[in-house]
């Protein structure tokens, strides 16, 4: 045990991993809800609907075809995306530019979460359901264990978000992309079909929130509800770290996991959490548009 | 905005229309029936998280009704049920009960998993001095608010123990069988909690760690943590926890997903404690999603359902193979509580001779029904718990299935004996 | 009111609002309790939803915090009444003062900012409010819920008492009537005063209305604590007409379900949330014997109603006209 000043460093520094364990997971879920309202201006309030569907449809193909899992995620990545641009082509793209939009497109994913829910509730019945552990075994570095699933969802996430932000930064979808988020009018007034880029705004955060939550489902595992604490997670990260920005979440969701693990450590869960929503108190009331936000 | 009282009362005359539509769909729905049934209202969450185990526990009050019916039904009438979904939230459970007891006209209402969804209901059933019997919920508070005005709430019954024996003080009394007999040498004498932010971890955290206090010389408690219902990620907890190095680790939860990744986490963290679980790992779906990994876990539920079956207890043995035959699944606990709740209506009017409230309230006091469990009920309107009653078990998974270790008496008839985890086995 | 009420001046001037109200008054008779209840919980989603419409659709104030208001005032009015005999009709004004005092709190920050900025911060204090009420258990019981608050205390009219409690439907049923009409008439009084006019030129543009002098941050934090101070209100009423609370009174479940009902019946009209409530609240009542099915159709007609009918279902209204005059027209 190595000791400092009576405090045990590689207790302290499990707890870290924790924390960042924890961040990369919430992170992950937190950016496409974050990069949807950056683009769109709008809230997905079926953000979690989607989180579910992506865990079922990983399930559904990995039981029913007996795939590996990892393979039966990307089946279930590509049908969620397809569903997602369905949705937005027939149910977000029509209302775009009418009177208070942004309004009724939140209404309309509310109602589709709604949907999402029972329907699957009524398919799939409401028991709970797990996956394996994509990769099994642990090692054990300086007396903590490290099991492979946990490392692998750490890893997979940042390459997921380093993906997503080379996306944005380098390619051409992804400059159209920013531009509208800047500047919707001036955007349009260049060529770009703003509405083209709405279609893959939505389906590309659809698809985003799915990976998290087939990757996520061996230690969520999976049910009709699952997807209200992600969602959840997501909202409190994109509070503290400022809506549409894609640096933000990150970071807060990194310092969200963080926070609570030594919370837990120092106090307690309950004392975590409290701890928690006073730092997003003071966050908004010293700087409300969060850490990252800009005015819009 | 341009305002108009047209729209104001456009906007009322639809409403009064639409209540009007409504109330004639539903008068006009209920046929009157030449020899009056006697109607049992059940109300049980038949969305949301514990979809499952409220669809159980309909089934089994189904089937009980359906069997009384065959045989004649009681005092010459028929049973007829009448089932709401209550969501698992206090408003709609008082929505549905006001809906049996006024609309449907029920004599009596049963049924619950939730225990706020209970204290809700029971002013409701107060108010119209409806019998009102409980089968799921099990919160101590319960019986608190009963207490609170034995008057008020004369015609409500529950049918779980209290909480404090049956969650707290059986596993001390197994706790201390186990370490007397040599089976289990605790490493220190250091237990951690760790319970889900609802009344029923609360609880029965508190129940446990009151027993451990106050019966076990010389154990100290190192955490006490309260996470909340819906969490799937305990490293941080479990990293603290193992830091501490407890040999007792106490978890109550109700959602077999959380459990089941508090489960693999406990094992990743390799702790050297027992691994208890107040209810949910006694659910078959518990065993379902964990597979082997569940092995040496140990759970207690306040219902001895499985080692009856398990010892061929004939009453449990038949009541499994009517629930297999009527509805293609296994029986649960709680199915077994609500079949016996309706039986036990049935008992207690016969007694009484009549459906009137307040004789059947004298017959439930001083009712003796047998058939998996033995109903007798207390002062305070809660069943007798203990052995030859109704028991709790404490049992552990091995390779996927559970096996009884106390009350003794089962254990013993089975053969079984508790044996040490993998995690703990050198 | 400053001139005399004249009845028969007031019938003929509002014929269908006086047959409305009419209507309204001898319904209780016709119904079973059964039905009462679900009106009346109908009833108090139409005052929550009129309260977050006045915000919402009339002052461009996206808040997403309503449900923290309700469950506040429904808590602080329970506790006043539990533990310090205060008489739950006292009760009622103090839980319309703890969610206007929580509302002034928060309003004064946030309310700077635009839109989803607004959002977030309100959506943050229903989360933090959620919190409180689960984990400050030696006040609020926690997850248990409180239980045990006491009814209104009954009335004597002439020799006539009135007591309310749960059993008591019709003396509840026009209590939270009168609460509506009230709320429905200072909403009316409201927006079409100067106030109104301000807070609507401040809704289409900001920018605009500060240059033509309108105080936009003190009317924006106005309409918020009023619309605050009547949801805690209402708060109240649900503490003492259901005697149980339970923290998930403030879950985003209630706020998402809220915002339905606004848009399902009409955002920025003065009917158009009770419309929304009663037939959102009906819709879940009647589809009950389809089992969890029922929310699925919930869902759907939702979608249905925001995409037909953009202005929600109080433009019905328009369209009937515009129907009926086309022939007359052509």
């Amino acid at each position: 045990m190595i000791e400092l000043n009576g405090v045990n460093i590689i207790y302290i520094l499990e707890q870290l991993y924790n924390g960042v364990f924890y961040g990369a997971m919430f992170s992950l879920c937190a950016v496409g809800f974050s990069f949807i309202w950056g683009t769109m201006g709008i809230l997905n309030f079926a953000h979690g609907a989607f989180y579910m569907l992506g865990a079922y449809f990983t399930w559904w193909i990995f039981s029913l075809l007996g795939i590996s899992p990892i393979v039966s995620l990307l089946f279930a990545i590509g049908i969620i995306f397809l569903i997602g641009v369905g949705l937005e082509k027939v149910l977000i793209s029509p209302l775009i530019g009418k009177h208070e939009w942004e309004e009724k497109a939140l209404v309309i994913t509310l109602g589709l979460s709604v949907i999402f829910e029972n329907s699957v509730l009524l398919i799939a019945g409401a028991e709970w359901r797990g996956i394996p552990y994509y990769i099994e075994g642990q090692i054990n570095l300086f007396g903590i264990n490290f099991n492979f699933q946990q490392m692998a969802i750490l890893i997979a996430s940042i390459l997921i978000m380093i993906t997503f932000w080379a996306l944005l930064k380098f390619t051409m979808i992804g400059k159209a992309l920013r531009a509208t988020a800047q500047n919707k009018e001036a955007a349009s007034l260049y060529g770009i079909n703003v509405k083209k880029v709405y279609l893959l705004t939505y389906g590309l955060s659809c698809s985003l929130i799915a990976i998290a939550g087939g990757l996520l489902a061996p230690i969520l595992y999976i049910y009709p509800t699952v997807g209200g604490h992600p969602f959840l997670m997501s909202f409190v990260i994109v509070i503290i770290g400022g809506l549409g920005s894609l640096k933000g979440s990150i970071f807060s969701g990194f310092l969200v996991g963080v926070l609570r693990s030594i919370g837990i450590a120092l106090f307690s869960a309950t004392w975590a959490d409290m701890i928690l929503f006073i730092i997003m108190i003071i966050i908004l009331a010293v700087k409300p548009t969060g850490l990252f936000g800009v005015k819009r | 905005m341009k305002f108009s009282w047209k729209i104001i009362t456009t906007a009322i005359v639809i409403i009064v229309v639409i209540v009007a539509v409504g109330y004639y769909y539903y008068t006009t729905t209920i046929p009157a029936p030449p020899k009056p049934p006697i109607k049992i209202g059940i109300h049980v969450p038949l969305t949301g998280a514990v979809a499952w185990t409220g669809d159980l526990q309909a089934k089994g009050a189904i089937l009980a009704a359906e069997e009384i019916n065959n045989a004649g039904g009681v005092l010459g009438r028929n049973i007829t049920l009448v089932i709401e979904d209550d969501e698992y939230k206090p408003e709609t459970g008082v929505s549905v009960v006001e809906k049996m007891i006024t609309r449907d006209k029920v004599d009596i209402v049963c049924g619950g998993i939730s225990s706020p969804v209970c204290l809700a209901v029971m002013d409701v059933c107060a108010t119209y001095k409806i019998p009102y019997i409980s089968v799921g919920p099990s919160s101590d508070a319960i019986t608190d608010k009963y207490l609170s005005n034995p008057d008020k709430y004369k015609g409500y019954f529950r049918l779980t123990p209290l909480s404090t024996e049956a969650y707290g003080r059986s596993w001390v009394v197994w706790l201390k069988e186990i370490i007397n007999e040599g089976l289990w040498v605790p490493h220190t004498k250091k237990y951690a909690i760790l319970v889900e932010n609802t009344d029923f971890g609360r609880t029965n955290g508190k129940a446990f760690d009151d027993y451990m206090k106050k019966e076990m010389e010389g154990w100290t408690q190192v955490s006490f943590e309260i996470v909340s219902s819906t969490e799937s990620n305990f490293y941080e907890v479990l990293t603290k926890i193992k830091a501490a190095d407890p040999s007792v680790l106490l978890t109550v939860q109700t959602s077999a997903a959380s459990c089941a990744a508090l489960t693999k986490q406990f094992l990743e963290k390799d702790i050297k404690a027992l691994f208890l679980s107040v209810f949910v790992a006694s659910q078959g779906v518990y065993k379902e999603i964990t597979g082997a990994t569940a092995t040496g876990v140990i759970w207690n539920i306040n219902d001895a359902f499985v080692p009856k079956l398990l010892v061929g207890q004939p009453a449990a043995v038949e009541f499994n193979e009517k629930f297999k035959k009527r509805w293609g699944v296994e029986a649960i606990p709680n199915a077994i509580s609500q079949y016996q709740s309706i039986y036990l209506i049935k008992v207690a009017y016969e007694k009484a001779g009549s459906t009137d409230p307040e004789a059947f309230i004298k017959a439930m006091e001083t009712i003796d029904y047998t058939y998996v469990d033995r109903y007798v009920f207390e002062p305070g309107h809660y069943p007798k718990w203990g052995i030859g009653y109704r028991e709790s078990t404490i049992a552990q998974i091995w390779e996927g299935k559970d096996y009884p270790l106390w009350p003794a008496e089962y254990a013993a008839k089975l053969g079984y004996k508790f044996r040490l985890p993998p995690w703990l086995q050198k | 009111m400053s001139k005399p009420l004249n009845l028969k001046l007031l019938y003929t001037e509002h014929k269908w609002l006086t047959l409305a109200i009419l209507g309204l008054t001898v319904l209780p008779i016709f119904l079973d309790t059964y039905f009462l209840h679900v009106l009346i919980l109908a009833f108090i989603y139409s005052a929550v939803a009129t309260c977050y419409d006045l915000c919402a659709g009339h002052a461009g104030i996206a808040t997403f915090g309503q449900q923290a208001f309700l469950a506040l005032g429904g808590y602080s009015s329970a506790l006043v009444s539990m533990h310090l005999g205060v008489s739950p009709w006292l009760g009622l004004v103090i839980g319309g003062g703890t969610a206007l005092a929580f509302g002034v709190l928060i309003g004064l920050p946030c309310l700077r900012l635009k839109g989803a900025y607004v959002s977030l911060v309100t959506l943050a204090f229903g989360f933090v409010t959620e919190y409180a009420l689960l984990n400050w258990v030696e006040l609020t019981r926690g997850p248990m819920g409180l239980w045990g608050i006491p009814a209104l205390p009954p009335i004597q009219i002439l020799s006539l008492e009135i007591s309310f409690g749960i059993a008591n439907k019709i003396s509840n049923y026009y209590l939270i009537l009168i609460i509506l009409l009230i709320l429905l008439l200072v909403k009316h009084k409201l927006v079409n005063s100067n106030f109104g006019l301000a807070i609507t030129a401040m809704k289409e543009s900001q920018e605009a209305a500060e240059s033509l002098g309108v105080n936009t941050t003190k009317y924006k934090l106005l309409t918020f604590a009023i619309s605050s101070f009547l949801t805690g209100v209402v708060g109240g009423f649900y503490a003492y007409y259901l005697q149980l609370l339970v923290p998930s009174l403030s879950d985003i479940t209630v706020m998402i379900m809220i915002l339905a009902m606004t848009f399902v019946g009409g955002i920025a009209t003065l009917l158009g949330p009770v419309v929304g409530a009663c037939i959102l609240t009906f819709l879940t009542e009647v589809l009950r014997p389809i089992g969890p099915g029922r929310f699925v159709i919930y869902g759907v007609f939702i979608i249905l109603s925001i995409f037909f009918l953009p202005g929600g279902l109080m433009s019905l209204k328009e369209k009937f006209k515009k129907a009926f005059r086309r022939p007359l027209a052509g």
